[in-house]
């Protein structure tokens, strides 16, 4: 018996092996279905997709064999992976390389052979897709073409695999960035807010007259954090990582809650709120209530920003079918046609940030949006100029 | 009168350990000691004696999660109350780190003005 020699790239083949992480791994049905299609075109019992290890060949499928391995010593494959041509052997047991191997001599009687190596970039040949048959024969050219072909599907499976371990990859460093920059954006505005916080303390204790320019440094390092929290919360959302912690919300209760959270800017904002109670009393629907309220919140909050002073926001229910409809309105001049394709899209603020009562971040529609469409729900606005604003949301109820 | 009066406090980073000692000794009126890892507060909390720590979670020489889990070993403190502050605010991570045996999770920025009163609601939680 003649060993198949050690190829000169040896170390760098074991190393594209071991990159694929596929030894030891449970049988897939795309390779079962090449192996299946390899033994039917060339008309043998066996076919394999075998991978050539330091000690061993493994069989990533094995069509028509139980074995999952064999000591490399007796592997006609690693005399295949020695070319980038098709590996035929007619007749083993007159073949001085192989008439006395014990895989010919005994189970599997390997009478025919026929290997396509696995060929990945730079030539490096990982194992073959190969027939084996328990009698001398041959196969025709149609057929090693063939074996070829589905060899070259083998090795597009096995890209498949690295690419899809890249974008884990990718996937996982973004969550690394985005906790990162979390932590790194959040740690300096600790100290900054902190201590504008208590020189505010101080100063309120003191003085009634707050120094307008610390007014001014807090109001702004707020802001920054604002837009940091909606940086993050959006990138999460946009990276597939909105995850929804989901109750049953009970929604008058919830559009209480938020009102009751927005009355200090609403107050600021010189108008007020009014929730129009519904004609049914229990409304739940199956959501993630700290992001409801989020949304809720969102739309109080830009109802007051864009409210003439005096005015007022109203807030209503009502149910179609199984949905149910949140409104929230202001009133106003309605939105300029030419802005209304901005709504919803990212750092994208109607009119001047310098005549607005209180500056926003830009990003809280898109989040709003990411939110509900999350609980496959829908999310809209009508207006007209000249006439109250109303932003809506639905979402699917559970009674 | 509650018997939360004496909170250690860890945290590696000098500005935001004097807006913290501002906000819990003289706001909130705690009796307060402050470390700047973990392993200086293994060293001082048997002296110190504290009803509460406030600890960090990133930081040198000795991190939060290890710092908690040295803490725990010992008999007399395996139950006190711990609260990481952190600026890590992914829900998995403040999960992760409610899973380590935390009591509670602040996260960062926090408001100096009203940190006293987290720190109490989240320690009468566990009374």
């Amino acid at each position: 018996m003649i060993k198949g020699n050690l190829p000169a790239n040896e170390a760098q083949r074991l190393a594209a092996l071991n990159e694929l992480e596929i030894l030891d791994t449970i049988e897939e049905q795309a390779y079962d279905d090449l192996t299946d299609l390899a033994s039917n075109i060339c008309n043998t019992p066996v076919s394999l997709v075998s991978l050539i290890d330091t000690d061993r060949q493994w069989f990533k499928s094995h069509h028509g064999l139980d074995a999952r391995e064999t000591p490399r010593d007796f592997a006609f494959c690693a005399h295949a992976i020695n070319s980038d041509d098709l590996f035929i052997i007619e007749n083993a047991d007159n073949d001085e390389r192989f008439h006395d191997n014990p895989l010919v001599t005994n189970e599997p009687f390997v009478k025919f052979y026929a290997g396509a190596p696995l060929i990945l970039k730079n030539n490096i040949r990982v194992g073959t897709l190969c027939v084996i048959d328990h009698q001398p024969r041959k196969i025709n050219q149609s057929q090693r073409n063939a074996l070829q072909a589905l060899a070259r599907q083998v090795v597009t499976q096995f890209e498949l695999r690295l690419q899809l371990k890249a974008l884990k990859h990718l996937d996982h460093a973004k969550d690394e960035f985005l906790s990162m920059v979390s932590h790194e954006l959040r740690t300096p505005l600790t100290s900054l807010i902190g201590s504008l916080g208590i020189l505010e303390h101080q100063i309120n204790q003191h003085d009634k007259e707050i120094n307008p320019m610390l007014s001014i440094a807090k109001r702004n390092s707020d802001q920054l954090l604002l837009i940091v929290n909606d940086i993050l919360d959006l990138s999460k959302m946009e990276a597939g990582k909105l995850v929804l912690d989901l109750t049953d919300i009970n929604l008058i209760d919830l559009m209480q809650q938020a009102v009751k959270l927005n009355e200090t800017y609403i107050e600021q904002c010189l108008c007020k709120a009014i929730l129009k109670q519904p004609d049914t009393e229990n409304l739940i629907v199956r959501g993630d209530e700290h992001r409801v309220l989020q949304v809720l919140s969102n739309l109080i909050s830009n109802a007051a920003k864009f409210s003439p002073d005096g005015g007022t926001i109203k807030l209503s229910v009502t149910t179609d079918n199984h949905q149910v409809c949140i409104s929230v309105s202001n009133s106003g001049s309605g939105i300029p046609l030419e802005q209304q394709k901005m709504l919803f899209k990212k750092f994208k603020q109607l009119g001047s940030t310098s005549n607005q009562k209180l500056p926003g971040t830009g990003l809280g529609l898109s989040i709003c949006k990411h939110i509900i469409e999350a609980h496959n729900g829908e999310i809209g606005f009508e207006s007209k100029p000249g006439e109250d604003t109303t932003f809506y949301f639905k979402l699917n109820l559970l009674n | 009168m509650s018997d939360l009066n004496k909170i250690l406090y860890v945290e590696d980073q000098k500005d935001i350990q004097l807006v913290a000692q501002y906000a819990l000794e003289s706001i909130a009126r705690f009796e307060l000691k402050t470390c700047n890892n973990g392993k200086e507060a293994l060293e001082v909390i048997h002296e110190f004696a504290p009803d509460l720590i406030l600890l960090d979670v990133m930081m040198p020489v000795m991190d939060g999660p290890t710092t908690l889990k040295n803490i725990r070993k010992q008999d007399r403190f395996s139950n006190i109350p711990i609260i990481f502050m952190t600026a890590k605010v992914l829900p998995n991570e403040v999960s992760e780190l409610l899973d380590l045996g935390a009591t509670g999770v602040i996260t960062k920025p926090f408001d100096p003005v009203s940190l006293g009163e987290q720190v109490r609601d989240i320690y009468n939680k566990t009374r």
